[in-house]
């Protein structure tokens, strides 16, 4: 089994383009997994993490395997149609929006990529190998599935599905649900009904505020003084919770009324995908459960998550659940027996088509399972297979991640994308065995420190018995969306130093911090300031800090400085996503909630009025991020212990809640640390003394700002516009392409973003980068001069289509004009030679194995060519590939095409 | 100064009194709303009131405003927040006695609905002589805390703040931790005059702000032997009333 993790390299320079004879290479063809980095601008690596939902399908006909190179920014097509060949071959490699997470193909010909950041959807024309055209959509869309001539589309942090005609890609509805962050879709056998599975669906549980709940119990460390009285977390129907918190896990839907028919209940807390069985139609839900109602962190130690496959029977909605890890012991620890077979975060599933069977990936375990039809786990496939040199299957480093599944319609191929090696793993389902592993894409520019960093967040195995990792709670580095009580009764005091800047007295105070903290959300790990402290506390004051959790709660060892060192490169890579309420020009709306945003920021920044900008100040290493980084007078916000002042830029991201008698909630869990305040309280979040806001302009106003609030990252970035000719004078496309330029040149030091256009002029696949200082485009091809966008419209022809995209600023040039940034445009790049020669066994065709972005076609007849990949497998030697023409082609011409 | 349900709850070491003219008769009319004083302390009120008057204004408090130990230190070891504590400037076109009732108020609206809590209000008060409306200085009272930024959120309460150096301490009321309403009156000659209202609850319970309302009204200096009798006792008249 061969690793290409050579991919990573820059391509050899090679001879000009030549069927004659090739050059011997030097080059040697590594297979290991020693991830080399990616040649890459000076610019210190950014991405946003992209939740992936359905990264990987097949085409109808079985023949194409599609899979979503999400760091890369594009769609990866494979010809998957030669069943002697394990590998599959890549053939094209397609760009779309900024992090694409899910793929469907509604024909052989034409594909949707849901991109998240991007909040868009590409339809992609695959014969063409173009995006033809990008569909906006609300904040975080996750999947896309077809049914009844139309496309739904789950947009997740707006809680709604869209629906267009699939034909026409014209929108027709908007079906909004009552869960929390739907993402993973699926279909009825009989195409009737749609279901939408919610991530953050929550598990009924909730929070008793702090003057309500019961006293906490004395600590069991004699030295430490009475706990602060705190919330307390309860289950949703206490008789204590005036108000409902709704369980809606599953959405059934009906295709043909776009509304939504019955919620399914009691399936889990954390809903990763949906699947519908074959045979008995019964909807299978891959979820992980969160046992938050149990207290304080010794208690949870090595058990605080349980995964599950659950079953629905649709004729009854009774859910039966299936424990993934039956029978561990959790009092035994370490438990390295469970720990080698453990299954944790199952976030896809799929069938085999014959129904006798299912597939799970286990993405935190680096496992994939076969689960009989009664829930019982058959078989795991280890897909981290052992990497030399001194690798060894248990290093995180290594970590491949198995995010999403796709099966072939014989069931005998089933391929795993996956998410953390950017890679695809072929297992053949019979032999319940890896046959090969291949990248997702010939490119992926994540640095070697940040790809292996990211292991150590999700990798289960190093945890005492391997079914819980920070990711557990932390999905994809972001939150769970609930709340915990890691408190310890048998903890330390600790001691941090803040100041009461609320008073504007800077003289340095000791905050000291009692362990029994009470429930506190889980925060997301994205978007760390400079020299931020952490917790809502601000007890943690370094991510290295938090190695202590490995024995505290997973009940695994610490991990090496090194190990940690590259952990908090790659949490520190991670950007906010922008938020969509800003305008494009990153302006503030004078319309938003019933507010005036730009008025509002007036109001916040009012020192008499509202006293915000006091401790949700700005600084200059953390520029707008709306906190000063100080734990403060508690009192000052209510609070019975010190609490860090918060930053305000995922104010917009909070689902509503009320705690009123007789409210109906999604989430039993609403802002502050705790999650017991109002979300119809804002902008006032925390009691606070200190606002001194008269009148309700002042107060929607306000509200409408914090929900406006900058995150970090412009609404530039991943904003997409795809046409077809010359927008019209004056047409949203056009101010779209105007905007995009004028946010890539502005602010001058540094822009709001780049800007980077792809697709084909004249046929041909072409790419620009605008460069902000001639105001114009520059080409892929060096000795072209850079055009005005005029020009370069002009250029278009019937058949084209240009998608002009927001980059993160410094990333344009990679996208637009020289993807391997070796200071070569890529129309210049050498392309490979390929030889054509015969030895006594017949023709044989020879290229460099360097170039992975490459690949052999044949036709049989010029000029009127049809050429098709060249599919017969290919064997490595000495630096180059072999491959021969099929026996039954006794003639043909051959070339090399670029993926890309 | 500590509370004392038996004594006067103020210390008014030496309170001029400006001879008066024989108390005035007047019939009682409802005080004047003023345009609250700009600048300075940053008044959110202001009543003018004649000889015989009454009027009130409402507004809502922190709980801890007039006092606070977390923000209390040696230069201000009895500190009020003035950002929390509400200022009211007082016009008095003649002499007059002059009574507050500072009592909690449920029916003080509160942003964006509702009203402002009460059952965390515990009345207290600050006055001094005249309005301080000149900007205020961005270092604190102490000279030796000059250079302190932005310090005048933090006012004495029972001595002058010397920030807002045009006033002059008067009296104070101390809650004693119970009382829900409270009741003073001073004679004052005619003139401008300040009060900071604020709460005396435990720093311990919640943060939220407190309605309160402050009723004025005014009377008649007594006659001269009367005057006589207080200047003696060197007591002004002082009414309390329990919850």
């Amino acid at each position: 089994m061969l690793f290409f993790h050579r991919i990573f390299r820059r391509p050899a320079r090679q001879g000009p383009c030549s069927h004659g004879p090739i050059r011997t290479f030097v080059a040697q063809f590594l297979i290991a997994a020693a991830i080399l980095p990616a040649a890459r601008a000076a610019v210190a690596h950014q991405h946003f993490e992209g939740r992936q939902t359905h990264p990987i399908t097949l085409s109808p006909d079985g023949t194409r395997l599609f899979a979503v190179n999400t760091p890369d920014g594009r769609l990866s097509v494979f010809d998957i149609s030669n069943p002697d060949r394990s590998a599959p071959l890549l053939i094209a490699e397609i760009p779309v929006g900024l992090e694409p997470v899910s793929v469907r193909a509604r024909t052989n010909e034409e594909v949707w990529v849901v991109n998240e950041v991007s909040d868009s959807v590409s339809i992609v024309n695959i014969p063409r190998r173009l995006t033809v055209a990008t569909l906006r959509v609300p904040d975080e869309p996750a999947d896309v599935a077809f049914a009844g001539g139309k496309a739904f589309v789950s947009c997740a942090r707006n809680n709604q599905i869209l629906v267009f005609d699939a034909a026409t890609a014209t929108q027709t509805a908007v079906i909004p649900l009552e869960g929390l962050n739907p993402r993973a879709l699926t279909v009825s056998t009989d195409g009737t009904f749609l279901y939408a599975a919610c991530l953050l669906s929550g598990n009924n549980t909730t929070v008793l505020p702090a003057e309500l709940a019961p006293n906490p119990p004395a600590p069991t460390n004699p030295a430490l003084p009475p706990a602060p009285k705190t919330a307390l977390i309860v289950p949703a129907n206490d008789a204590r919770i005036p108000y409902t918190v709704l369980d809606h896990d599953i959405a059934e839907i009906s295709v043909s009324g776009s509304n939504v028919v019955r919620w399914f209940s009691g399936v889990g807390t954390h809903l990763f995908d949906a699947a519908v069985h074959p045979v008995s139609g019964d909807l299978w839900v891959p979820n992980s459960e969160s046992l938050n109602l149990t207290r304080f962190e010794p208690a949870l130690r090595g058990h605080f998550i349980d995964h599950r496959l659950t079953k629905i029977t649709l004729s009854s909605g009774v859910a039966t659940i299936h424990d993934l890890n039956p029978g561990i012991d959790y009092a035994t620890l370490p438990n390295p027996a469970a720990a080698a077979t453990s299954l944790a975060q199952p976030t896809a599933l799929i069938f085999q088509p014959d129904g006798t069977a299912a597939w799970v990936a286990a993405f935190n375990s680096d496992r994939v399972a076969r689960v009989a039809n009664d829930g019982t786990v058959t078989t795991r496939i280890d897909v981290r297979l052992p990497l030399p040199p001194g690798g060894g299957d248990n290093n995180s480093r290594f970590m491949r991640g198995p995010r999403g599944l796709a099966i072939n319609p014989s069931g005998s191929r089933l391929y795993v994308l996956n998410k953390l090696s950017n890679s695809i793993s072929v297992i053949d389902t019979a032999a319940a065995a890896v046959l090969t592993e291949i990248p997702a894409g010939s490119l992926d520019p994540t640095p070697a420190p940040i790809k292996s960093g990211r292991g150590f967040l999700f990798d289960a195995r190093l945890s005492g018995n391997g079914t819980s990792s920070c990711a557990s709670c932390h999905l994809d580095a972001d939150t769970d969306g609930i709340a915990w009580d890691l408190g310890d009764p048998g903890g330390l005091m600790v001691t941090v130093v803040g100041y009461n800047n609320s008073v504007h007295n800077a003289t340095p105070q000791n905050r000291v911090m009692h362990p029994m903290k009470g429930p506190l959300l889980t925060q997301t790990l994205r978007g760390f300031l400079t020299g931020q402290l952490f917790h809502w506390r601000g007890d943690r004051p370094t991510i290295a800090s938090f190695n202590a959790t490995f024995p505290a709660l997973l009940a695994g060892p610490e991990i090496a400085a090194g190990d940690m060192a590259d952990l908090t490169s790659y949490l520190n890579s991670i950007k906010l996503h922008p938020n969509p309420n800003r305008k494009l020009d990153r302006t503030l709306p004078t319309a938003l909630d019933g507010g005036n945003a730009a008025n509002g920021r007036l109001v916040f920044l009012a020192h008499d009025t509202s006293h915000c900008i006091t401790c949700h100040a700005t600084s200059p290493t953390n520029p707008g991020a709306g906190t000063d980084n100080n734990i403060d007078l508690m009192q000052e916000v209510g609070s019975t212990q010190p609490v860090k002042t918060p930053h305000l830029r995922l104010v917009y991201q909070h689902t509503p809640f009320s705690r009123a008698a007789g409210a109906v909630n999604i989430s039993g869990y609403g802002l502050l640390k705790d999650g017991t305040a109002n979300t119809a309280d804002l902008p006032i979040g925390h009691p606070y003394a200190l606002a001194n806001l008269t009148t309700l302009t002042q107060f929607y106003d306000l509200r409408a700002f914090l929900q406006a609030f900058d995150t970090g990252t412009a609404p530039t970035v991943g904003y997409s516009r795809t046409v077809t000719g010359f927008p019209a004078s004056g047409s949203p496309a056009e101010s779209d392409i105007i905007a995009l330029e004028a946010r890539a040149s502005t602010p001058v030091n540094v822009p709001d973003c780049d800007l980077a256009v792809t697709g084909t002029l004249a046929g041909r696949t072409r790419r620009f980068v605008w460069d902000r200082g001639l105001g114009r485009y520059l080409s892929d091809r060096s000795l072209e001069a850079p055009l005005t966008r005029s020009v370069l419209l002009a250029s278009m022809e019937s058949g084209d289509a240009l998608t002009f995209s927001g980059t993160l600023p410094g990333l344009g040039t990679a996208r637009g004009r020289d993807r391997n940034e070796n200071g070569i445009p890529d129309a210049d790049e050498p392309v490979p030679g390929l030889e054509l020669a015969r030895d006594p066994a017949g023709p044989i065709l020879r290229w460099d194995a360097a170039a992975t972005d490459w690949y052999p076609e044949t036709t049989g007849s010029l000029p009127q060519a049809l050429w098709q990949p060249l599919t017969t497998p290919a064997t490595p030697s000495s630096g180059l590939l072999f491959t021969r023409p099929p026996a039954a082609q006794p003639s043909g011409f051959f070339r090399l095409r670029r993926t890309w | 100064m500590k509370n004392n349900n038996n004594n006067t709850n103020k210390a008014i070491a030496s309170l001029t009194l400006t001879l008066l003219s024989p108390a005035l008769l007047s019939t009682l009319h409802a005080s004047t709303i003023i345009s609250a004083p700009t600048g300075g302390v940053a008044y959110n009120s202001g009543l003018s009131l004649t000889g015989s008057d009454s009027g009130s204004v409402s507004g809502s408090v922190g709980q801890w405003s007039w006092q606070d130990p977390a923000v209390a230190d040696a230069n201000v070891p009895n500190g009020g927040w003035g950002h929390t504590s509400n200022w009211i400037a007082i016009t008095l076109t003649e002499p007059a006695i002059l009574q507050l009732t500072l009592s909690r108020n449920a029916a003080v609206p509160a942003i964006p609905s509702g009203f402002f809590p009460v059952d965390n209000y515990f009345p207290a008060f600050t006055l001094w002589q005249n309005w301080d409306t000149d900007a205020a200085p961005l270092d604190f009272y102490d000279a030796a805390m000059a250079g302190q930024p932005g310090n005048y959120h933090v006012y004495p309460n029972t001595a002058n703040v010397g920030w807002a150096e045009d006033l002059a301490y008067l009296d104070h009321y101390r809650n004693n931790g119970t009382e829900t309403s409270v009741t003073a009156s001073w004679p004052l000659a005619a003139g401008n005059y300040t009060f900071a209202v604020g709460g005396l609850a435990a720093s311990s319970v919640g943060a939220s702000r407190q309605g309160y309302q402050a009723a004025f009204s005014t009377s008649a200096i007594p006659e001269p032997a009367s005057l006589a009798f207080l200047a003696l006792t060197g007591l002004a008249t002082l009414r309390r009333r329990r919850a």
